[in-house]
């Protein structure tokens, strides 16, 4: 297949987004409209619209709620006027709150979540301690939280704000790409597969260095599979694409665009997000290391990479009707 | 290309003119949500992480000094209520990382206000928050008087830090008083864990023959005073777990010389229990096994897995100070050697007769 050919097969599948948007949110005032088509300006709002698209579509979220951010999106850049808006109280119900079902991973498989270790000092030491990020006290947090036994029960307060919301990953991939990591000898590859598009970090030299909290077997947090609505879209680069109804899981989209899973949909890990400001009593705490920032693939990119689940992404019928669907639409 | 924190040059040389009132300005329409130019990356809403990553990709000059000066001004001038607490979360979170020296003043007032105007989740954060902010100022006679007095009503988690503040700045007999009225606070799982997360941290810092006698000293009155059982035994188990990392042959020799005349009457029973409670996975990271014979005879075998052979000078220097001291056994360096072989690779021994 010719670059031409992909390039016209993109156009084809983004006039349907535009068309499926302009007949399921008909209802919108000429405001609202007028904010929906200013999003197709930047590659960022095009993915955006994608994004809601495959959310709609699958069922993960409502139309009246996106009718209702579009009316009330303050601003000329729409992405950061979502972002605001989405982050009043009064839509504090539309974070981790996808209507696909996300049923509790089995007990081995239980949720792992990664992060920066300055994002877990924000959230979980120092409303515990009052403790920040300068240099000497990381070593220390690194010391006293993430030794062999990792206990983490100390911390029994944790501020989610101001994204109000953590990503987690289920264990079997998170122990896949760890494996990984420890054969290379770097985080890289876990900045890469989850997307994490970090340009710093407070790791040596300021580059970003990952740690890893392991829930309990069984936790139940309410994690749900992410929509459009836990990305924080005033951020300047997006790496993120809604996935349709398959699993109750969404994926992630690696920086890199690099494929991790092969038996896996997509090829992506497996991610959901929740919003459960809980104690760590009972979680464990691991260190994955630092890495040098991994550079994303332009917003474009992501943007493509959205047209295709897009595409793959139909309302379900019936149990097995996602994989007809998806040859069906491959073939045409 | 950018800078190691990912910034492009030609973007900080955006603030180049930046004085302290423009700072000022630039920051404040940045916490009442305006994204003023020049636009810096919030990434997940998080503004303190972004300030304080343009904070460390600005190099040593006057700009980067307003900045900090400018975030300590804005943090005089912040009322102290809870419907400032996130601004003054940010505030206190960047003065606290570059610590001008105009900040102090700021940071010591809110400190030194009344527990009455810190009461709801967010804002006990934030007094907490300033205090680690006043410990990273140093350790001057106003605060070492602020953090050894007793605060009317203090909670764990601020004598916890009151402890941290002490330790970081080696001031060991005033860490252990602070311990004092810690220990009875001490209650339940997760206040053990955040005990044992100090302790972990004064052992490293302060060394762990400190904590060995000062666990030695309190270990009668906790088991006395039935009132402290339950802290008492939440205070070991956090001792232990701290002891357990940092624990070596060296601080166990200074311990010894410290008791040479209680020895078998308190050390060794202490040191047997500490041994229990060490263990891991089935394997001890260090241990004494007690052999007691029909004879009066009491063996001393120091199992020190964690250490290389080479400690066995340490071990020999140990028995050697065991035999001088004025102990009703006799020690058998013959023996004790011989053991040591016999442990070779993992274990150093001490025969006391």
């Amino acid at each position: 297949m010719s670059t031409l050919e992909i390039a016209e097969g993109e156009e084809f599948i983004w006039g349907e987004v535009w068309s499926y948007l302009l007949s399921t949110l008909a209802n919108l005032s000429e405001g609202g409209k007028q904010k929906l088509r200013a999003l197709a300006m930047t590659p960022k709002g095009k993915l955006c619209a994608t994004c809601l698209a495959i959310d709609l579509r699958s069922g993960a979220i409502r139309t009246q709620e996106v009718s209702e951010i579009f009316e009330n999106v303050r601003g000329d850049d729409v992405c950061s006027g979502i972002a605001k808006a989405l982050s009043e109280e009064k839509y504090d119900n539309l974070i981790c709150c996808s209507l696909l079902e996300s049923p509790v991973p089995k007990a081995n498989d239980a949720y792992v979540t990664v992060m920066e270790i300055a994002t877990f000092i924000y959230k979980f030491v120092r409303p515990n301690t009052g403790e920040g990020f300068a240099p000497e006290e990381v070593k220390k947090i690194l010391d006293t939280y993430f030794d062999d036994e990792g206990d983490l029960s100390a911390l029994i307060k944790c501020d989610l704000q101001p994204s109000g919301r953590l990503w987690v990953l289920p264990r079997s991939e998170y122990s896949d790409l760890l494996e990984r990591a420890n054969r290379g000898k770097s985080a890289r590859v876990f900045l890469d597969a989850l997307g994490l598009t970090l340009k710093s970090g407070h790791g040596v030299n300021g580059l970003p260095f990952l740690v890893a909290i392991l829930h309990p077997e069984g936790h139940d947090c309410g994690a749900k599979q992410p929509t459009s609505w836990d990305v924080w879209w005033a951020n300047t680069h997006i790496q993120f694409i809604s996935f349709r109804r398959v699993d109750g899981w969404g994926r992630t989209f690696s920086c890199t665009g690099m494929r991790y899973f092969e038996s896996n949909d997509e090829g992506m890990p497996r991610e959901r997000v929740h919003r459960d400001s809980h104690s760590l009593s009972g979680f464990t705490g691991r260190i994955i290391g630092g890495s040098p920032p991994v550079e994303p693939v332009s917003q474009d990119e992501v943007f493509r990479a959205a047209l295709k689940r897009f595409a793959k992404a139909w309302p379900r019928r019936a149990e097995g009707d996602d994989n007809r669907d998806d040859q069906s639409r491959l073939q045409a | 290309m950018t800078t190691n924190l990912g910034f492009r040059p030609d973007f900080l040389r955006a603030f180049e003119h930046f004085n302290l009132e423009k700072w000022q300005r630039w920051m404040e329409q940045w916490l009442l949500g305006i994204e003023a130019e020049p636009r810096i990356d919030v990434h997940d809403g998080n503004l303190l992480e972004a300030l304080v990553s343009l904070y460390r990709a600005m190099t040593d000059s006057p700009v980067r000094l307003a900045f900090a000066d400018a975030a300590a001004s804005l943090l005089q001038t912040t009322l102290i209520d809870s419907s400032s607490a996130q601004r003054l979360s940010v505030m206190i979170g960047l003065v606290s990382y570059a610590r001008p020296t105009s900040g102090r003043a700021a940071i010591r007032k809110l400190v030194n206000m009344d527990p009455i105007w810190f009461t709801g989740n967010q804002m006990t954060s934030i007094h907490l928050e300033a205090l680690n902010a006043a410990g990273r100022y140093g350790l001057d006679p106003w605060l070492l008087r602020y953090v050894t007095k007793q605060q009317p009503g203090s909670t764990l988690q601020h004598n916890l830090a009151c402890f941290r503040i002490l330790v970081q700045h080696d001031h060991a007999a005033e860490a252990f008083l602070v311990l004092d009225r810690i220990i009875p606070q001490v209650g339940d799982r997760a206040s053990e864990s955040a005990l044992r997360v100090e302790l972990t941290y004064a052992a490293d810092f302060l060394g762990c023959v400190g904590l060995l006698r000062y666990a030695m000293d309190r270990q009668p009155v906790l088991e006395y005073r039935e009132s402290l059982a339950d802290a008492g035994n939440h205070f070991s188990n956090a001792m232990t777990s701290a002891l357990r990392r940092h624990l070596s042959a060296n601080d166990l020799l200074a311990f010894a010389r410290s008791y040479p005349s209680t020895w078998t009457e308190a050390l060794v029973p202490f040191l047997a229990e500490l041994h229990k409670v060490t263990l891991k996975d089935g394997r001890p990271l260090w241990s004494l096994e007690f052999l007691s014979t029909s004879t009066p005879c009491l063996v001393v075998r120091g199992a020190f897995t964690r250490l290389s052979a080479s400690d066995s000078n340490v071990i020999r220097v140990l028995e050697d100070s065991m035999s001088r001291s004025n102990n009703p056994y006799l020690f058998d360096m013959d023996r004790s050697l011989a053991e040591f072989d016999r442990f070779k690779g993992q274990v150093g021994t001490g025969v006391v007769k």
